[in-house]
């Protein structure tokens, strides 16, 4: 008991000294955010065309047709380059605009690969590293006002470093990947103040995927992972964001949930539920919801 | 150079008794002729200073070193009762950020300082989370700092030399000691084996983490609480007339968890590492009357390093285990003594043998972990690129040197030549294709390293001295990664020199000056090529430079005050190649000033320590973009280290009081930031890197202990 006084003494200290929460939550919107960039198709090759679409809101709600400069960008990351993608392709030659509205057109450069994929050029180059489930993407930048946003188009590339036969089941096996499927959004009272949001997905928004295991040696098959995020303006949410279990089903629908306070007598709030799926799928859905 | 301060009180009181002594910290005298070897015991460097005890062989030494007691240190403020945890009052050394325990010594990166227990290398000074060092401070006799410029007896580093020297017990005298405080809990035993025979052993584990449950996740985030257990066994025996022999085991394991396992996956960030090391050590040692010493060590070892993250949606995982072997032979004579003009000449050679079988697997981001130089936000994750791999490298360098002391008058000059020998094979040159077998590599690399020392004794308790030399270092075993690396990199060469005035006008005060400067080119970076070629995810093109000087003064008193100061002006930069511009180094910190204060009333014992230091650099996060893919915003940063965390102050004090003669009993305090400064320890940003705010340091942070000696 004193051993665990004493201890009290020395640990209260660290207790007390702790990471400050600084800002908005990433849930608050209080300014102009794009809170999600989709494409269609969510995965194309080189020399496919694709449409990209942003989400795009402020304090007062969705913007109805905002003027995104677009761009591409092909620049491979570097060893030195830190986060997602190069600072050449923020603000250097390497992204080539496309177009300035809501939506654009475009295609995926025939290098594309090359840059940005495996099949890296003529030469023993270090082709860029795939992500966790074995993609390569083309960032898409997005800039609207003062934001800049990038979303990430999967890129179909050739595949390299698999054996012959992994790879000849793998293209055989290969099914398109596709966005999220359409996301529900609904608010309910659990309380004064306090307030349910449930954002609902298609069961089948969680895609199986092949992928080639090095360790193994062998394609085995994955299942997407969805996250949720939640935005909001006027009232607090929380979590941000939330994970959603694939085979867990209610009325034969992915469902996450989060909670928000607001005042007892809310009558609307501007809600957005942004679900992601790992390789680059991407709905959304929101706007004004009020409480029944 | 807070240790230079009370090693005038060191030697004016009787060294190795605590209650007399009261200084923190000892520093090695130029004057003194003969110094200590790597495994022998502290005392022998305490001898009257101006009197040259010299009848065995001559000894290289460093020009400039600082010396801690097991007493001494164990009773500086601030240390919490860990005599290594003083070294951080040297000197020279930068202060390392809390939960960090990083040594920076004269403006070399951690890694460069190499760290030896009785001469065997080991993997950290300290345990993780840097609260306490690897060997209970029970266990030790001196603690011993090398801050660059060393002889040609150590190699393979361009930095320091940290040499932690282990008990030594005394034929027939057996006893115990405890300790325990809030930290952790550790008991040492000594007794008589025969007639000459002596074992030491020692056990000590954390406590604190048995109360992690008290401290959320959000100070787990920053301040991580270690969980470690260590031990120690030495058997030592004399073999003949002059004769010792020594066996030897030591231990640690240590577990750290840091970060929040939050509910919201982007921000979930958790990051554990479990490292241990094992070290069974051999030496046997003769010194003859007429001058002649030999020295066998042979040692194997076993370290081992795990690392698993979880960085928002992001895994990371690496592990590196090293089964380690080496051995040291080393002859010297005195070939001269007395012969016209010449006082002495003695010559030193060796061999330095070490070698290491490395097994890595890591899996994760080429950001990962983290490289000195790489611009970082608090709190930010890698992106999603992943890249694997499984390798393994065997490496040995063989060592001989040589090494002539010759003592003319008032001028002792020691030249040393170091030829290294170093062979590298590799498992793989370059990732292989799936079904193919890897191709193997195998590097030899040569390296000659002449080192000069020159002491000038001006009489009056006033030396002048200088030394210098070229120094190699091979690149971490991990970074010769096929995958995340380069195998074939080739060694970091660095010139370093020292350079200085030491006086002790007085017996009771005295002060140093030196000034060091090393040049380092061959550095291991990240390549910033487009296109990096398979197998060379790192290019050696990294230069770095250091220079500074550093102050030290100490005086004590008659009624038994001691107070002493140090300040160390210094910068160290870096480059990425030689066509790019400096910027600073991580552990850059251009000014650093230590004042300690000490006094023994009766039974009661108190200590101050006062710390000022330059703040960290840091780079400045200019604007983010928001990752779609990721759900988060990443930061744009600015020009590489073009900001600073604010400067460190903090006073720290101590207090014991021997509350039992018989046995010794003693309970302390430590209090750490006992004025409560609130200090910067890091930067948080909101999560669209907007706004930012301090991350602030421990407030007022107390260590209760207690420790007892049978």
């Amino acid at each position: 008991m004193i051993g665990r006084r004493l201890a009290l003494l020395c640990v209260l200290p660290v207790a007390a000294a702790c990471v400050p929460e600084v800002g908005e939550p990433p849930s608050a919107v209080s300014r102009t955010r794009v809170l999600g960039v989709s494409f269609e198709p969510a995965e194309a090759r080189p020399g496919e065309p694709f449409v990209a679409k942003a989400l795009v809101v402020g304090p007062d709600g969705e913007l109805d047709d905002p003027s995104i400069a677009w761009a591409a960008c092909v620049a491979p990351k570097r060893p030195t380059d830190s986060g997602s993608v190069t600072p050449l392709c923020i603000d250097g030659p390497w992204a080539i605009p496309l177009a300035t509205g809501a939506t654009v057109e475009g295609e995926v450069p025939d290098y594309a690969c090359g840059n940005l994929g495996p099949e890296s050029p003529p030469g023993e180059y270090r082709p860029p590293d795939p992500d966790k489930t074995g993609g390569f993407y083309m960032p898409v930048r997005a800039i609207v006002e003062d934001e800049t946003a990038f979303g990430m188009l999967r890129l179909r590339c050739k595949l390299t470093n698999v054996p012959v036969d992994v790879a000849a089941e793998l293209n055989e096996r290969w099914t398109p990947n596709r966005n999220v499927g359409p996301v529900e959004v609904t608010i309910v009272p659990r309380g004064p103040g306090s307030f349910e949001i449930r954002a609902r997905v298609a069961a089948t928004s969680a895609e199986t995927y092949e992928l080639y295991d090095v360790a193994e040696d062998r394609a085995v098959t994955q299942r997407e992972r969805l996250i949720a995020s939640f935005y909001s303006a006027g009232i607090d949410v929380t979590p941000s964001r939330v994970e959603i279990d694939p085979d867990r089903l209610e009325d034969e629908m992915l469902v996450a949930r989060a909670t928000a306070t607001g005042p007892a007598d809310l009558a609307e709030a501007s809600v957005w539920v942004v679900v992601r799926d790992d390789r680059g799928g991407v709905a959304w859905s929101g706007g004004p919801v009020a409480p029944p | 150079m807070a240790a230079a301060i009370l090693a005038f009180a060191h030697h004016v009181h009787h060294a190795h008794d605590a209650w007399a002594q009261g200084g923190a910290l000892v520093t090695e005298d130029a004057t003194p002729i003969r110094s200590a070897a790597p495994n022998e015991p502290a005392a022998a460097a305490d001898s009257e200073p101006i009197e040259v005890v010299a009848r065995t062989a001559m000894e290289p030494r460093a020009a400039t070193k600082t010396l801690i007691d097991r007493e001494s240190g164990r009773a500086s403020a601030g240390a919490e009762g860990d005599a290594t945890r003083a070294l951080a009052n040297a000197p020279g050394v930068a202060r390392s950020s809390f939960g960090g325990g990083e040594l920076v010594v004269w403006g070399a990166s951690p890694e460069d300082t190499q760290v030896f227990v009785d001469g065997v290398p080991v993997p950290a000074l300290y345990h993780l989370g840097g609260r306490r060092g690897i060997v209970a401070t029970d266990a030790i006799e001196s603690v011993e700092l090398i801050p660059g410029a060393y002889g040609a007896r150590w190699g393979r580093g361009t930095g320091g030399v940290v040499q932690v020297r282990t008990r030594r017990g005394e034929p027939r005298e057996t006893g115990a000691a405890l300790a325990v405080d809030t930290i952790d809990a550790g008991a040492v035993t000594w007794g008589a084996l025969g007639d000459s025979g002596t074992v030491i052993t020692s056990l000590r584990m954390s406590l604190l983490d048995r109360f992690a449950d008290l401290v959320d996740d959000s100070s787990r985030e920053v301040f991580a609480i270690p969980q470690y257990v260590d031990g120690s066994a030495t058997l030592a025996f004399s073999t003949g007339e002059g004769e010792t022999a020594q066996i030897s085991f030591l231990g640690a394991q240590d577990e750290l968890t840091r970060g929040r396992d939050d509910a919201d996956p982007s921000v979930r960030r958790v990051e554990t590492t479990r490292a241990g090391f094992v070290r069974v050590a051999a030496r046997w040692e003769a010194r003859r009357d007429d001058g002649t010493t030999t020295t066998i060590a042979p040692w194997v070892g076993f370290d081992e390093k795990q690392t698993s993250a979880q960085l928002a949606t992001t895994s990371f995982g690496q592990a590196q285990r090293a089964t380690r072997y080496g051995m040291r032979v080393e002859h010297g004579a005195t070939l001269v003594e007395g012969r016209g003009p010449i006082e002495k000449l003695g010559l030193v050679g060796g061999l330095d043998v070490e070698g290491r079988r490395d097994d890595f697997s890591r899996l994760g981001s080429l950001a990962l972990p983290r490289r000195e130089g790489d611009p970082f936000a608090f709190g930010d994750a890698p992106g999603g690129d992943v890249a694997e791999e499984e390798t393994g490298l065997d490496s040995i360098g063989v060592g001989a040197y040589l090494i002539a002391i010759l003592r003319i008058r008032r001028v002792e000059i020691e030249m040393g030549l170091r030829l290294d020998h170093d062979v590298v094979a590799g498992d793989a040159v370059r990732e292989p294709a799936p079904r193919t077998t890897a191709i193997g590599y195998a590097v030899y690399e040569p390296s000659v390293e002449p080192r000069v020392a020159v002491r000038v004794d001006l009489g009056a308790g006033t030396s002048v001295f200088a030394a210098g030399g070229l120094y190699h270092q091979a690149p971490n075993p991990s970074d010769r990664s096929p995958v995340f690396g380069t195998p074939i990199l080739e060694l970091a060469r660095a010139v370093a020199a020292s350079g200085g005035l030491r006086a002790r006008p007085s017996p009771l005060w005295g002060f140093e000056i030196v000034g060091f400067g090393r040049y380092v080119d061959g550095l291991a970076v990240r390549s910033d090529e487009a296109f990096p070629r398979a197998g060379k995810a790192l290019v050696p093109t990294g230069e770095a430079r250091a220079f500074g000087t550093q102050i030290a003064a100490s005086a004590s008193t008659s009624f038994g005050l001691r107070i002493a100061a140090s300040y160390t002006v210094s910068r160290s930069v870096r480059r990425r190649a030689p066509d790019e511009s400096d910027r600073p180094f991580d552990g850059d910190q251009p000014h650093v000033a230590t004042m300690l204060g000490d006094q023994t009333i009766g039974p009661l014992r108190l200590g101050l320590r006062f710390r000022v230091a330059s703040g960290a650099p840091r780079t400045p996060v200019e604007s983010a973009y928001f990752d779609d893919f990721a759900d988060r915003y990443r930061p744009v940063y600015g020009r590489l280290g073009t900001e600073r965390l604010p400067a460190f102050v903090q006073l720290d004090a101590r207090a014991e009081v021997n509350v039992s003669k018989e046995p010794q009993g003693s309970f302390y305090l430590d209090v750490q930031n006992v004025t409560n400064h609130k200090n910067v320890e890091e930067i948080a940003y909101s999560s669209d890197y907007r706004e930012r705010d301090d991350i602030l340091g421990l407030p007022i942070f107390p260590v209760v202990g207690t420790r007892w000696i049978w």
